[in-house]
């Protein structure tokens, strides 16, 4: 419905560009103008929640804009901010573990959501149970879940120390949030735990819309079960697979809540993420024009990944219409 | 046929969907900073009108101890007349309706604090208390604060301080000084430490409201079995605790995480070894001698050479985690906060009354008791508040004498006024009290700057994380922190 809505005053647009409005019937223009109408409250929406805080956020990171102060000059410095956030040690070790922890879970997740997707899309007796139940920890609040970690990680009563111990892999126990070799990972297992559903989600709904005649023709033929997969499923599959990686990417390239409450950035500042820093450059340091450009920076970034995507997912669109 | 074009067209759709969720959603935590006043426009909150007072709530049928808050003081020694006389009620006029306050308060884990604001409720006709705890850590609060204060909202009258908060709102304009309300004479019945504490400037900028300091918690029974005496420096004390440990308890314990909690710990033994963050005209000077090595080695060696401390403690990012330990039976020695001495008196504390002391903290030397932090909480009025007076009429009776000794001997927390201390039911109650007394004459404040809490953020806290955890040798740590703050107070 909308999408036949939009297409109608996509052609009037056009229409009315070419200067053919005299052509136009009413009923044309009476479809426009109601097109216009019912996207009227997605566009202010989009205004109102995206477009003028980021306009805001460019416009105050461009400021030597600090808080500490009361009366403390708030000189206007151009692009001056940009350019120390190109020097800044502190961004590039936020960045570097962002990207460590965001492009393992990702791919862990990919692996792992498509073994669960493929699982729970076969027929078994409680089913509906096994998917509402695989739900779980991506239903959680994170900070719940995070807090449920810490306590699983914990040195003296952590259950990840007594599996370890009981199972003779270690000595002793490890206090897993403060060793720098280790807490970077167990901060990501915490991540995929959590992730892993919402990609299985999303590829369970792809996995659905494949119909059974083409497992019927592949079975006919004579394909293997892999060859199926490899065959079949994957290449129906891939603009999900996309639009999944697109949602996780983002998301993880934003990882606020859980080294937040898991770690806090530590030890040093080995688990501090780019979103978590400038959070820190906000609150703590109270430098709002330096942390504004930090977070344009962070919109950069992701929408750099959007495009990126759209345009591997746009491909296959255009070449199937071919 | 049709089907799979359908199909594709709804695919269509869908992806262009997600391409708009994803870009939208991007902006989000950009809406952090639209609050900032580089656009004052945008800052320049329409003045909210007057909250509705709520009478229904004052008239809440009584329950628990009714009004006990305000019962009328102990006859004897009675020093002040609480609610400072000279005060002369500024403003406030009682005309039938009362007014309420918003109070941004800290998390009181006892649960005491509300039943204390309901009385408060019940006991004044003209103001009242909607008293909001944020969140569970005091950096929720400070989060919390600089988010409203930021936008210059007038939503909050009251906020709770940490000591660091002091400096670094009065400094940034969210809070007013409070000298020409709070005379002189006044506040000199209260620890001078600890008002240092709340003066930036050479101004008062909020009221103390409950004390706290650290003391050596230790086991008084297990010390007599074995013939020790509380140990006077850290030698001592590494001798007493390698003669109690056990298999199944250690022998001291103290909170090492990587978090202001933790670096307090150092900041003592660091003044301990005789040096200092800063000094007076805010010069670092932490990497000038090597008490800063020494106090970290020294705290590095109890816990991977002596073994006294247990590597846990590197997790230990509460008071009451190293609490639980020592009321557990699991440590023969603590170092933390007086204000987590409320535990050991709980039911379920496995160590009992006459079982556990408090001493001073150990010294270098043992001539005097080791340097202890100040880490009390203060009382600050909001600049954007539009009910400053009632506001600082609240402040001034919840930190008033009274209040004060009924917070101490119902709920635990100990006072910022030193007359409480000699009232003879707080003395018989809490035996410790005298102890408490002695380590608040001589509490140190951490830096007095509102630099501080983002140089306790990003250069003292990460180093010491690194070094506690072993990545980073002591004097790395020393001289990367050191270089780090001078980063900072430059701006």
């Amino acid at each position: 419905m909308a999408t036949a809505t939009g297409r109608l005053t996509g052609r009037s647009a056009v229409a009315g560009l070419l200067g053919s409005r005299a052509r136009k019937s009413a009923q044309e223009r009476a479809d426009a103008r109601l097109g216009l109408l019912l996207a009227t409250p997605a566009i202010l929406t989009i205004l109102l929640i995206a477009v003028i805080p980021l306009a805001g956020t460019i416009w105050d990171s461009l400021f030597r804009l600090s808080l500490r102060f009361e009366n403390a000059p708030r000189p206007f410095v151009g692009l001056e901010n940009y350019w120390t956030v190109l020097g800044d040690a502190s961004w590039y070790n936020a960045l570097q573990v962002t990207g460590l922890v965001a492009g393992v879970s990702v791919a862990v997740e990919l692996v792992l959501g498509m073994i669960i997707a493929l699982l729970i899309n076969r027929s078994f007796r409680g089913r509906g149970i096994v998917r509402a139940s695989v739900l779980v920890p991506w239903a959680l609040t994170t900070v719940v879940s995070a807090k449920m970690w810490a306590w699983i990680y914990d040195g003296r009563y952590g259950v990840a120390n007594d599996l370890l111990m009981r199972l003779g892999l270690i000595d002793g126990p490890i206090i897993f949030l403060v060793r720098p070799d280790i807490t970077i990972w167990a901060m990501t297992a915490a991540e995929i735990w959590k992730t892993t559903p919402f990609m299985a989600l999303l590829l369970l709904a792809g996995l659905q819309l494949i119909p059974g005649e083409l497992y019927e023709a592949a079975a006919l033929d004579g394909a293997s079960r892999w060859q199926t997969f490899w065959r079949v499923t994957l290449p129906i599959l891939k603009p999900t697979i996309l639009v999944a990686l697109l949602f996780r990417t983002i998301d993880a390239v934003r990882m606020f809540d859980l080294p937040r409450v898991l770690t806090n950035g530590g030890p040093g500042k080995s688990t501090e993420t780019v979103v978590l820093y400038t959070y820190n450059t906000f609150f703590t340091s109270l430098n709002f024009g330096y942390g504004s450009t930090l977070a344009v920076m962070i919109f950069l970034i992701v929408m750099c990944i959007s495009f990126v995507y759209i345009k591997i997912l746009g491909a296959p669109t255009q070449g199937a219409r071919r | 046929m049709s089907d799979v074009l359908m199909r594709r067209s709804s695919r269509r759709a869908f992806l262009k969907t997600s391409l708009l969720v994803g870009l939208a959603v991007p902006g989000l935590p950009l809406l952090a900073a639209c609050g900032s006043p580089a656009q004052p426009a945008a800052t320049s909150a329409p003045a909210k009108p007057a909250e509705p007072a709520k009478p229904a709530e004052a008239a809440k049928p009584a329950e628990s101890k009714p009004a006990e808050a305000a019962k009328p003081a102990a006859p004897a020694a009675q020093p002040a007349a609480t609610t400072a006389p000279a005060a002369a009620a500024p403003a406030v006029k009682s005309t039938g309706t009362a007014t309420t306050v918003v109070w941004f308060a800290g998390r009181d884990t006892t649960g005491y604090r509300p039943k204390m604001i309901e009385a408060f409720n019940k006991s004044n006709t003209s103001i009242q208390i909607d008293y909001q705890e944020q969140g569970a850590t005091t950096t929720d609060l400070h989060d919390k604060f600089v988010t409203v204060a930021g936008a210059k909202d007038p939503s909050v009258d009251i906020v709770s301080l940490d000591v660091p908060f002091v400096p670094e709102f009065a400094a940034a304009g969210w809070t007013i000084p409070v000298d020409d309300v709070f005379p002189k004479e006044e506040q000199a019945k209260f620890f001078q430490g600890t008002l240092h504490g709340a003066t930036y400037e050479g101004k008062l900028w909020a009221i103390p409201w409950f004390n706290n300091g650290p003391g050596l918690y230790y086991r008084k029974d297990l010390f007599d079995v074995k013939g020790l005496k509380p140990p006077k420096t850290y030698d001592e004390l590494l001798a007493a605790a390698k003669a109690l440990q056990t298999d199944d308890m250690t022998g001291f314990a103290m909170q090492l995480p990587q978090n202001e909690g933790g670096i307090i710990n150092w900041i003592e033994y660091l003044w301990g070894y005789g040096g200092d963050l800063v000094d007076d005209k805010l010069n670092v000077v932490v990497d000038q001698g090597t008490a800063g090595v020494d106090g970290m080695q020294k705290i590095l060696d109890f816990v991977y050479k002596d073994k006294i401390i247990p590597e846990a403690a590197l997790q230990f990012r509460l008071g009451a985690d190293v609490m639980n330990l020592f009321r557990g039976g699991k440590a023969a020695m603590i170092r933390l906060w007086f204000s987590n001495v409320g535990d050991l008196y709980k039911d379920d504390s496995t160590v009992k009354a006459g079982q556990w002391d408090v001493a001073p903290l150990p010294s270098k030397t043992g001539e005097k008791p080791g340097p202890g932090c100040l880490g009390d909480w203060n009382l600050g009025i909001s600049k954007f508040s539009q009910k400053q007076p009632a506001a600082l009429e609240a402040v001034k009776i919840l930190t008033s004498y009274e209040y004060q000794r009924t917070h101490f001997l119902d709920g635990g927390f100990l006072p910022a006024r030193t007359a409480v201390f000699d009232d003879p039911e707080i003395q018989k109650k809490y035996p410790y009290a005298k102890q408490a007394q002695a380590s608040f004459e001589g509490l140190k404040p951490r830096p007095v700057t509102p630099f501080w809490p983002q140089m306790s953020a990003d250069a003292v806290q990460p180093a010491f994380g690194q070094a506690m955890a072993r990545q980073i040798p002591p004097d790395q740590a020393i001289k990367q922190m050191a270089d780090k703050m001078r980063q900072i107070l430059k701006g």
